[in-house]
C-alpha cells in the first residue's frame, strides 16, 4: 500500500502524466505553434517549482499531505481490537484540535501573499486604482477572516445543539418516555438548534460579526464601483454617480413642482372664501354709505 | 435507556418518506400555479409605482367609513387576501366594509432617493386625500399592517385630523425591546455605505429573515412538506405561501437607510424626536380611538415591541389585543382568522356607534 503513505505523491505523478500526454497532444495538433495561454498554465500547474514564491499546486498538495496525516494519527489512536473501549470524546478532541491547526497553517502562506501585495506603495498614473485595489483586497481579507469567525460559531452552535440533543434524550430515557418515531426526533433535533442557536444569535458577539461582514461586503461593493466608473469615465459612459445626480436634480424639480401645485390649490381654495367673507364685510359699509348719501 | 424507534421501524418510516417525497416533488411542480390574491379589485388611484386598490364589495354595505390598509414596504400586500379561505380582507369584505389597500410597488434605481418623507407625507396622504375626497367624509379608518402600521402611526400623528379610528397590526413601535433579535443585528450596520450602493435588494432581506430562525425556516418547514404529499389543497397553500416569503421588493435606499437609523438604531419614534419632513411625530397627538392588535408568538416584531404604544399615544380610548399566533399567522392562521376580522369589525361598529 505504497500510495497510502504517499497519496499526493501519487496525484502529482498522475498530473504530470496527464500533462504529458496533453503536451504531445498539442505538438502533434499545432506543431511549431506557440502554446495558448491556458494550456501553457495548466502546462505548468503541480510542475516542480523552479523559482520563490507562491506555487498554487504545491499549496493545495501541501495542505492534502498534512489533512492525510491528521487522519492517519486519528485512525493510529483507534482501538486495534474490536471490543476495546472507545474513548470518542477524547478522540474527538484531539482532531477538532489538529484541524484547527491544519486551518491555520493552510491559512499562512496565503497571508504572506495577500500582506505583500497590501504593502506595495501606489505610484504613478493608476495611482488611484492601485489603492482602490489594494482596499478591495483588504477588505476581502478582512471579509474572509470574520467569515472564518462566523463559522466558528456556527459549529459552537452545532456542538451545543448537539448537548442540548443528548441531554434531552437522557432526560427522555430517566423519564421512560419514548420517542415514537424518526420524525418526532428530528423535530426535537432542531427545537435543540434553535435553542442553541439562538443563545448565541442574541449575543453582541455575534451580532457584532453579522454587522462586520455586511459592512466590509458593502465596503468592497462601494470599491468596485469606484473602480468600474474609473474604467467606464475613460470611455465617456454613464456612471451610476452621474445617474444619481440627474435623479437628485429631477427629485429637487419634482418637489418644488409639488410646492407649487399645493400653493396654488391653496391659494384657489382660499380665492372663493376670501370673497365670501369679504361681501358681508362690504355690506354694512355700503348700508353705511347710503345714508349718507341720501343726506 | 431512552426508547428510540427500533431498527426495523426507522427502515419502514424512511421508506415511507422516500415514497412521499418522490410523490411531493411532481405534486408541488403541479401546485406551482397557485397564486396570491384572490378578491376581486380595482385601481382608483396611481402614481409612480404606486396603487391604490379598492375591493368589490361581497355584501350589504356596514354603515362605516372606509377602511384604507397600509401596508409594509418588505413584502406584498396580497398576504392580506391570499386565497379565499386565507383572507382577512374577504373577512373584512363578507362583514360590509369598503376595503382599500395600498400597493407600494416595486421600486427600482430611479426610486433610490425616496425617502420616508414621500412615503408618508406624499404617497399615504394622496392615497388618503383620493378617499375623503371619493367618500366626501373629513377622516378615515386607517389600518396599518407591520411596517404599515409604524407607517400609520407617524401618519396619524402628523395629520390627525384625517383619521378617524386607527389600527395596527403587529407594528413596531419600541424598536430595542430585548426580544428583538432583528434590531439587535442592525445597531452595528453602516447605513450610510449600505445605501451608498444603491437600492437594498429584497433577496438580501430574506436572508435576514430566514437567519432569525434558520433550522426551523431552512429545513423543518420543507421536511414537514412531504407529510402533505397527497393533499393537492395543502401543496397549493404551501406554495402560494413560498411565493410570497420570496417576493420581496428591493427597498429605496433612501427610506429603508431612514428606516433603519431612525427607528431601529435611534428608536425615535418612542423617544420623541422623529421628525419626517421636517415635521416632529409626535405620538401623544394620536387622540383617536387605537386598536393594537400584535402576535403572542412573532418572531419578528416581539410583542414587547408593539405593546410599548400604549404609553405613547394621547387617546384615552386605546384597546391592545394579543393573539395566540405568529407573525404571519395573523393573516393565514386559523386563530389570526377566527380573531382578528372579527375583533377588527366589532371594534370599528362599536366606534362608529360613538360618532
Amino acid at each position: 500500500m505504497s500510495e497510502s503513505h504517499d497519496p499526493t505523491g501519487a496525484w502529482r505523478e498522475a498530473l504530470a502524466q496527464g500533462q504529458q500526454a496533453f503536451l504531445k497532444f498539442y505538438a502533434e495538433q499545432a506543431p511549431g505553434q506557440p502554446m495558448p495561454q491556458f494550456a501553457e498554465w495548466w502546462a505548468k500547474f503541480g510542475a516542480p517549482k523552479t523559482s520563490p514564491g507562491p506555487d498554487a499546486a504545491g499549496l493545495y498538495l501541501a495542505a492534502c499531505d498534512h489533512f492525510y496525516a491528521l487522519t492517519r494519527a486519528f485512525m493510529e489512536q483507534l482501538p486495534k481490537q474490536p471490543n476495546a473501549a472507545l474513548d470518542a470524546q477524547s478522540l474527538a478532541k484531539k482532531f477538532q484540535a489538529g484541524l484547527e491547526e491544519w486551518f491555520q497553517k493552510s491559512g499562512a502562506p496565503g497571508k504572506t501573499a495577500w500582506t505583500q501585495g497590501l504593502e506595495l506603495p501606489s505610484l504613478g498614473v493608476t495611482r488611484q486604482q492601485q489603492e482602490l485595489w489594494q482596499r478591495v483586497l483588504e477588505l476581502t481579507k478582512r471579509y474572509q477572516e470574520l467569515q472564518s469567525e462566523l463559522s466558528a460559531q456556527w459549529s459552537a452552535v452545532g456542538r451545543e445543539a448537539a448537548q442540548k440533543f443528548g441531554a434531552e434524550l437522557a432526560a427522555a430515557s430517566k423519564s421512560g418516555k419514548g420517542f415514537a418515531d424518526l420524525k418526532s426526533l428530528y423535530d426535537r433535533w432542531i427545537e435543540n438548534a434553535e435553542k442553541a442557536y439562538s443563545a448565541h444569535a442574541h449575543q453582541e458577539k455575534y451580532a457584532g460579526l453579522l454587522s462586520g461582514l455586511t459592512n466590509t461586503l458593502n465596503e468592497i461593493k462601494a470599491k468596485q464601483r469606484e473602480l468600474i466608473e474609473c474604467w467606464a469615465q475613460q470611455f465617456d459612459l454613464p456612471t451610476r454617480t452621474e445617474i444619481n445626480s440627474v435623479h437628485s436634480r429631477l427629485k429637487a424639480m419634482q418637489q418644488q413642482l409639488h410646492g407649487l401645485r399645493e400653493k396654488s390649490t391653496a391659494k384657489r381654495a382660499a380665492a372663493p372664501a376670501a370673497k365670501a367673507k369679504a361681501k358681508p364685510r362690504a355690506k354694512p359699509k355700503r348700508a353705511a354709505r347710503k345714508p349718507a348719501r341720501k343726506r | 435507556m431512552t426508547q428510540l424507534p427500533g431498527p426495523d421501524a426507522v427502515a419502514r418510516e424512511l421508506a415511507q418518506f422516500g415514497k412521499r417525497l418522490g410523490m411531493a416533488l411532481p405534486a408541488l411542480n403541479g401546485a406551482a400555479a397557485a397564486q396570491g390574491g384572490c378578491s376581486a379589485k380595482h385601481a382608483v388611484f396611481s402614481h409612480d409605482k404606486l396603487t391604490l386598490y379598492r375591493f368589490e364589495p361581497l355584501a350589504r354595505a356596514a354603515d362605516l367609513r372606509p377602511v384604507l390598509i397600509c401596508y409594509a414596504l418588505v413584502n406584498r400586500p396580497y398576504m392580506m387576501d391570499l386565497q379565499e379561505d386565507r383572507s382577512l380582507i374577504r373577512a373584512l369584505l363578507k362583514a360590509g366594509l369598503d376595503v382599500y389597500l395600498i400597493d407600494w410597488g416595486y421600486p427600482d434605481g430611479a426610486d433610490r432617493l425616496l425617502g420616508l418623507d414621500d412615503y408618508i407625507n406624499d404617497y399615504l396622504d394622496r392615497c388618503v386625500q383620493r378617499i375623503l375626497a371619493a367618500h366626501d367624509i373629513d377622516a378615515v379608518n386607517l389600518l396599518g399592517v407591520c411596517q404599515g402600521g409604524t407607517f400609520s402611526l407617524c401618519y396619524t400623528a402628523l395629520q390627525p385630523d384625517k383619521v378617524k379610528n386607527l389600527i395596527t397590526m403587529v407594528a413596531p413601535v419600541d424598536f430595542k425591546t430585548p426580544e428583538n433579535l432583528l434590531s439587535k443585528w442592525v445597531q452595528g450596520i453602516d447605513v450610510d455605505l449600505m445605501t451608498q450602493s444603491g437600492n437594498v435588494q429584497g433577496a438580501l432581506l430574506n436572508l435576514a429573515f430566514l437567519s432569525l430562525m434558520p433550522f426551523r425556516l431552512t429545513q423543518q418547514k420543507y421536511v414537514g412538506l412531504v407529510a402533505s404529499a397527497d393533499n393537492t389543497a395543502e401543496l397549493e397553500n404551501f406554495m402560494r405561501m413560498e411565493k410570497w416569503i420570496f417576493d420581496s421588493p428591493d427597498q429605496a435606499a433612501a427610506a429603508f437607510g431612514e428606516f433603519i437609523r431612525w427607528f431601529y438604531q435611534e428608536n425615535r419614534l418612542i423617544r420623541g424626536n422623529l421628525e419626517i419632513g421636517g415635521r416632529k411625530v409626535d405620538l401623544a397627538r394620536i387622540t383617536q380611538p387605537v386598536l393594537n392588535l400584535y402576535a403572542l408568538r412573532d418572531h419578528l416584531v416581539p410583542p414587547s415591541a408593539s405593546t410599548a404604544l400604549g404609553g405613547c399615544i394621547g387617546s384615552a380610548d386605546y384597546s391592545p389585543v394579543g393573539i395566540d399566533t405568529g407573525h404571519i399567522g395573523m393573516y393565514v392562521s386559523g386563530t389570526g382568522l377566527r380573531e382578528v376580522p372579527s375583533k377588527i369589525v366589532d371594534w370599528l361598529h362599536s366606534q362608529a356607534a360613538r360618532e
